[in-house]
């Protein structure tokens, strides 16, 4: 069961290792990375404003994390976050249960 | 430091639609990133290796040759692929024939080999187990039992030594888990591990052609679960890049350095490889030399030149450079080849330098004597061309062109190696020993690469876009490689009207120009074979072309770096066209023609050039050539050798023409650069016309063998190397004891014109079978045009052969059930022959309905409409269309015979009722009182039916509108002055849109109005208002202004204005609402502004268009027709070639 967001997020990460992220205005550490890859595509649906979209691929990589939310008492979660490999910018994908 | 990595997986664009890599980039990158060697691996192929092989040598990196073979455990079972290296010669031989195995296995472009064949070839190959293996999927499933299972199989095939589990990661997700399984079970049965990246792309940025390679492949569009790849990181990495995938265990890295330094095999290239000619009695193989000089002598004495010294001499030369060269068992065999073919009965003729060698003309190769032309053998088979063999081609016929290669395909199979066993054949595939068998000749491929029309077409389907919109766009592009579209879009105007936006029309044009040269097809050469000392498969992958030809995967180019003879056998229709003249001759007369023993000096053959009556005969029927047999005005042979020789745009653009005439016709005097130059150059009156001379002219001056002197000449052509040139010629002259005041002129004489000789024996050879053309058309022409007008040979459709027809004042016979044949047939009448049309064109007619016609009325005429039906099994449309064409005019009006033809057929099934009983039916057919056919109507439905105006030129309908509009008649335009503004009309018979070097899309139209034909050009700044009607009509009007082109030449064209349907016209005329005036002057006043401001801009006149006629290659017709469509003319009765956009 996962549900889909692509919401942009603000990451913390210290030599490449992801520690934390934002979200929605919460904070969320991050315990283990459970997986860890890259994809490229969708660039022919054209919504990027890239200027020629399929050089850059709209390439990403992708980390599947295992995250608990540091204020609210709630217990720890599956989550993907996004890396835009062109823009540097990070996105939470999909929030899995 | 990383450690150093070979890339031992790499598919390049020879993975037809799979890989993304162009071979020079790969190789420039490979070292760029400081790595020493690269694999090629592609698809079921080695049809890169050449080329590879040539970028490696050329960037001094160590070639790897390899494949990813698609296997099966056996036949029908689930596919998967493995990748294969050759360590060595033999592994390199077993790579070709696995390949071949894979490819003549089931259905043709879905290749596999079984492990049986893998297992027979195994020796000197290393296989990598990837992911993509058997081995691979089943890690994949985390099946390790079974992989273990396969992986010991594999071990049993090649030992451990040469098996190597192959990992990968492209960062997708599970890679990591699929490399640790696949590591520990190599770790477990202890065998070797190697990483790669599967390279597909070269870098990142151009991961998107993968994608849309998949999408092309696949026939989808794109979309995530629809591509291999899931991001873009199979790419050519750096050795750094893989040190960051792989450093946590380096030996993975580092066995791909071992693996190819145990690759050692390089594929030879440069040396020439002379077919073993099979001795006859068993004599050794140093007697081939003597072989040829036997039957050479034989030869002499056949042509009745034994008592000639000249002849003699030349001939020891000749054999003696053919023995340096160690050519003789080449043309031992290619007389062979040409003798099987004439032993068939087909015409055939050499084309080329090969008749400049007298070996060619004793041997029968050829039938142009190259002592009686002065013919220059170095010219042919030079001794400083070491690395090429002097190519022979011959032209066959067209229509027997498949019979010939069958022959020789079959005739050079070897014989079954020793030992082989006999056994079954494994249901229709082919066991591995029946490739092992010896194959000795192949056809050659040839690389189809992706236009941009193609590529835009496939591109936007990949993209999703709609397939109408995406259809109209790539119409608009010229038939030019897909990586001119960006320039061609330029001068597109349509292109704005699109319903595709900005942003997709970039990304679809983006995307397509990228494929430009990326191979899309494999075909079959349609001439080449290669012809090879030994077993071919030792040196080439074979695939089945479409017509189940044996196919080498390499091409032209490939197959002459390898040092391969290839034997160009070319179609040509007229020597079919020539075959059935003769052959109808032969049927109604009795008399038999032998065309290669005709008087070669036949007067009335000369008259009909002089006259320039040369419409429908090889190579001189074209409008500018019949000007310039106007001006040339032959008497000899070896005039019309000239003629070929000096028509080509050079001797156009340069002039050359005109001193040539001058002197000829004693208006000046031949100047002679030097005395010595006399005794060659006097047959062109003084003028540089041939190669040959050339070379003489070098030879004469700095004393060098004449195979040195076409050395130089070749050199002649590049600007950079004539100081150097010029150097040597007049050091070497002054060597030769010449005075620089004397070696001046020669020089600037060779310098000027050297660029623009012709080979003679070239023009000589062309010369054969123009001249026969000619003599038949002037001494047979009933014949003649039966030959034509059934096979089509040359530029114009049938009807404008039809038309000449006439104008020579052939009778021509209609379509009639009771006397046409299928193909075009003569009559013999009292005073004169005719010819009579053939049912073969009849719109729609098949072969068993043409045969059905022809059995019926041998055993009896028809004698009604109800009889022709009752007895043949001709279809009812195709009746129909004879009727409406007038073949059945004998039984009856047209009107009330397709009225009739409702009682003789319900719908489509013939009533059997009606077909049984003889007499229900009355013949003659009653008259229900139709008005028969009116001329025009007539004429109208002979078009439809058959694609000609038989019975009347279809303009000479519209006589009346063409006079109220003042359209100046084809045959009186030259008497027009320069820049005359006139109008001319007339049935299309071409268009033309070549690729011009600017991108600027130009438009050729000729026409023809029954006196004459005419030219018109189409520049961009008009092809708004006129290219749509150009393209889509059959009748036109054209105003515009006329050009002549070039001083004094003759020749006319037409700069277009503005282009009208005269159809359309003509019915304005006949309702009285048609505008002459306006028609004239719509338009002139922004065309004379802009003009004006052309030459103000420019202080000149823009400069007139190139001399049409001899830029043009003489085009190819359409074979195909069209289907009818109703606004435009009936069938595709015009030629359009070079790149008709829109047509």
């Amino acid at each position: 069961m996962s549900k889909r967001y692509e919401e942009p997020i603000d990451v913390e990460a210290t030599d490449g290792s992801v520690e934390a992220f934002s979200w929605r205005g919460k904070r969320y550490r991050i315990r283990t990375v459970l997986g860890r890859w890259r994809e490229a595509g969708g660039w022919w649906r054209a919504d990027d404003d890239a200027d020629r979209p399929w050089l850059s691929g709209n390439a990403h990589e992708i980390v599947r994390i295992d995250a608990i939310p540091i204020t609210s008492g709630r217990g720890s979660g599956t989550y993907e976050i996004a890396r835009d490999l062109r823009t540097g910018n990070w996105t939470l994908l999909r929030v899995l249960d | 430091m990383a450690p150093p990595f070979v890339h031992l997986s790499v598919r390049s664009v020879y993975s037809l639609r799979e890989g993304a890599i162009r071979l020079d980039e790969l190789v420039a990158r490979t070292r760029a990133l400081g790595m020493h060697a690269v694999a090629l691996t592609d698809r079921d192929s080695l049809a890169g290796a050449v080329r590879f092989t040539q970028a490696c040598n050329a960037y001094g990196i160590r070639p790897i040759y390899g494949v990813r073979l698609t296997t099966c455990a056996e036949s029908g079972s689930e596919r998967f692929v493995v990748t294969l290296l050759a360590r060595d010669a033999r592994g390199y031989e077993n790579l070709c024939r696995l390949i071949s195995a894979a490819h003549h296995s089931g259905e043709r472009s879905n290749p596999c080999a079984t492990l049986a064949d893998v297992a027979t070839h195994s020796d000197g190959v290393i296989v990598l187990l990837g992911p993509e293996s058997d081995l691979g999927r089943l890690i994949d499933k985390k099946q390790q039992e079974a992989a273990r299972v396969a992986l010991r199989r594999w071990l049993e095939i090649f030992g451990f030594r040469r098996t190597v589990v192959e990992v990968r990661t492209w960062l997708e997700e599970g890679d990591r888990g699929r490399v640790q399984r696949a590591l520990q079970l190599a770790d477990d049965v202890g065998v070797r591990a190697v990483a790669t990246n599967g390279a597909r792309a070269l870098t990142q940025a151009d991961g998107f052609l993968c994608d849309v390679l998949d999408a092309m492949r696949k026939l989808v569009p794109l979309a995530d679960h629809h591509r291999d790849n899931r991001n873009h990181e199979a790419t050519l990495k750096s050795p750094e890049e893989m040190d960051t995938l792989f450093g946590w265990r380096p030996q993975l890295l580092v066995e791909s350095y071992r693996i190819a330094e145990e690759c050692t095999f390089s594929l030879g290239l440069g040396v020439i490889q002379v077919p073993r000619y099979p001795m006859p009695e068993g004599l050794p193989q140093r007697s081939l030399n003597e072989l040829l000089a036997k039957r050479c002598h034989d030869g002499l004495d056949r042509r009745g030149m034994v008592g000639s010294q000249k002849a003699r001499r030349l001939l020891d030369a000749e054999l003696q450079m053919c023995a340096r060269l160690g050519f003789a068992g080449y043309f031992l065999t290619v007389a062979d080849i040409v003798q099987r073919i004439k032993a068939h009965g087909i015409r055939s003729a050499c084309r080329g330098s090969a008749a400049g060698s007298l070996i060619c003309y004793l041997m029968n190769i050829s039938e142009v004597d190259p002592v009686e032309h002065n013919l220059v053998f170095e010219r042919f088979m030079n001794p400083y061309r070491t690395t090429e063999l002097p190519d022979i081609d011959l032209d066959v016929e067209s229509a027997r062109r498949e019979e010939v290669y069958t022959d020789i395909l079959n005739h050079f199979q070897t014989a079954r190696p020793e030992g082989a066993t006999e056994g079954p054949p494994s249901g229709g595939r082919r066991s591995p020993r029946e490739y092992a068998e010896g194959v000795r000749v192949a056809c050659v491929a040839m690389v189809d690469t992706y236009r941009a029309r193609g590529a835009i077409r496939e591109v936007g389907k990949a993209l999703g876009f709609p397939e109408g919109e995406v259809a109209d766009v790539a119409k608009s592009f010229p038939h030019i490689n897909a990586s001119g579209i960006r320039e061609a879009m330029e001068h597109l105007p349509e292109l704005k009207r699109s319903a595709l936006h900005r942003r997709q029309l970039d990304m679809l044009f983006g995307v397509a120009e990228r494929l430009g040269g990326f191979p899309r097809h494999l075909a079959l050469h349609p001439s080449g074979i290669l012809i090879a000392p030994d077993d071919l498969l030792t040196r080439t992958p074979m695939e089945r072309s479409a017509n189940g030809f044996r196919m080498s995967q390499f091409d032209k180019d490939d197959v002459e770096a390898l040092g391969l003879l290839k034997l160009d056998v070319i179609g040509i229709r007229m020597l079919s066209s020539m075959t059935h003249a003769t052959a109808e001759v032969k049927r109604v007369t009795g008399e038999v023609i032998d065309l290669d023993q005709i008087p070669r000096d036949d007067p009335k053959t000369f008259d009909l050039m002089r006259s320039s009556r040369t419409l429908g005969c090889f190579q001189i029927e074209s409008p500018g050539q019949r000007e310039l047999l106007g001006k040339l005005q032959p008497e000899k042979w070896k005039d019309l050798i000239v003629d070929i020789s000096l028509f080509r745009p050079g001797p156009v653009q340069s002039d050359m023409i005109g001193p040539y005439l001058t002197r000829r016709g004693a208006w000046a005097r031949a100047v002679y650069a030097h005395p010595v130059m006399r005794e060659f150059l006097r047959e062109t009156f003084g003028v540089i016309v041939y190669h040959e001379q050339v070379m003489r002219a070098i030879s004469a001056v700095t004393g060098v063998d004449l195979g040195k002197a076409d050395e130089v000449r070749r050199s002649l052509g590049d600007k950079d190397e004539m100081p150097e040139i010029r150097r040597w010629f007049f050091e070497m002259g002054r060597r030769n004891q010449w005075r620089d005041a004397e070696i001046e002129p020669v020089w600037h004489e060779v310098s000027s014109f050297a660029a623009f000789g012709f080979c003679k024996a070239h023009a000589a050879a062309f010369s054969v079978p123009t001249y026969q053309s000619a003599w038949l058309k002037a001494n047979h022409p009933a014949a003649f045009y039966a030959g034509i007008l059934t096979h089509e040979p040359g530029m114009y459709p049938r009807r404008a052969l039809l038309d000449d027809a006439r104008h020579e004042g052939i009778p021509i016979m209609p379509l009639d059930v009771n006397a046409s044949h299928s193909r075009y047939s003569i009559e013999q009448h009292p005073e004169t022959t005719a010819v009579r049309i053939g049912l073969m064109h009849i719109e729609g007619i098949s072969d068993t309905e043409i045969t059905s016609i022809l059995e019926a009325r041998a055993r009896a005429p028809f004698t009604g409409l109800a009889d022709f039906c009752r007895r043949t099994r001709v279809s009812r449309p195709v009746v129909e269309n004879l009727i409406h064409a007038g073949g059945l005019d004998e039984f009856g009006g047209r009107r009330d015979m397709l009225l009739f033809v409702n009682e003789l057929w319900d719908k489509k099934e013939p009533k059997p009722e009606v077909m049984q009983q003889e007499l229900r039916v009355r013949e003659p057919v009653t008259s229900f009182g139709l008005r028969g056919y009116s001329e025009a109507e007539k004429v109208r439905a002979e078009v439809e039916v058959t694609g000609m105006d038989v019975s009347r030129h279809i303009v000479s309908f519209y006589g009346d509108v063409l006079r109220a509009l003042g359209v100046t008649r084809a045959d009186h335009l030259r008497r027009q002055r320069q820049n005359a503004r006139v109008m001319i009309a007339g049935v299309k018979v071409a268009s033309q849109t070549p690729a011009v070097r600017s991108g600027q899309r130009i438009i050729f139209v000729t026409l023809d109005d029954g006196t004459a034909l005419s030219d018109a050009t189409i520049f961009e700044s008009v092809q708004e208002h006129c290219a749509w009607t150009v393209f889509h009509s059959w009748l036109l009007v054209v105003r515009g202004t006329l050009r002549k082109t070039g001083a004094g030449r003759g020749g006319v064209s037409i700069n277009c204005e503005r282009a009208w349907n005269l159809a359309e016209l003509a019915k304005l005329h006949r309702d009285g609402t048609l505008d002459v005036e306006t028609l004239w002057t719509e338009g002139v006043d922004e065309i004379e502004a802009a003009e004006a401001e052309r030459r103000r801009t420019r202080g000149k006149r823009a400069p007139a268009p190139a001399p049409v006629h001899a830029e043009r290659a003489i085009p190819m017709p359409a074979r195909a027709p069209a289907a009818p469509h109703p606004s435009a003319a009936p069938r595709k009765l015009w030629h359009a070639s070079g790149g008709s956009a829109g047509a």
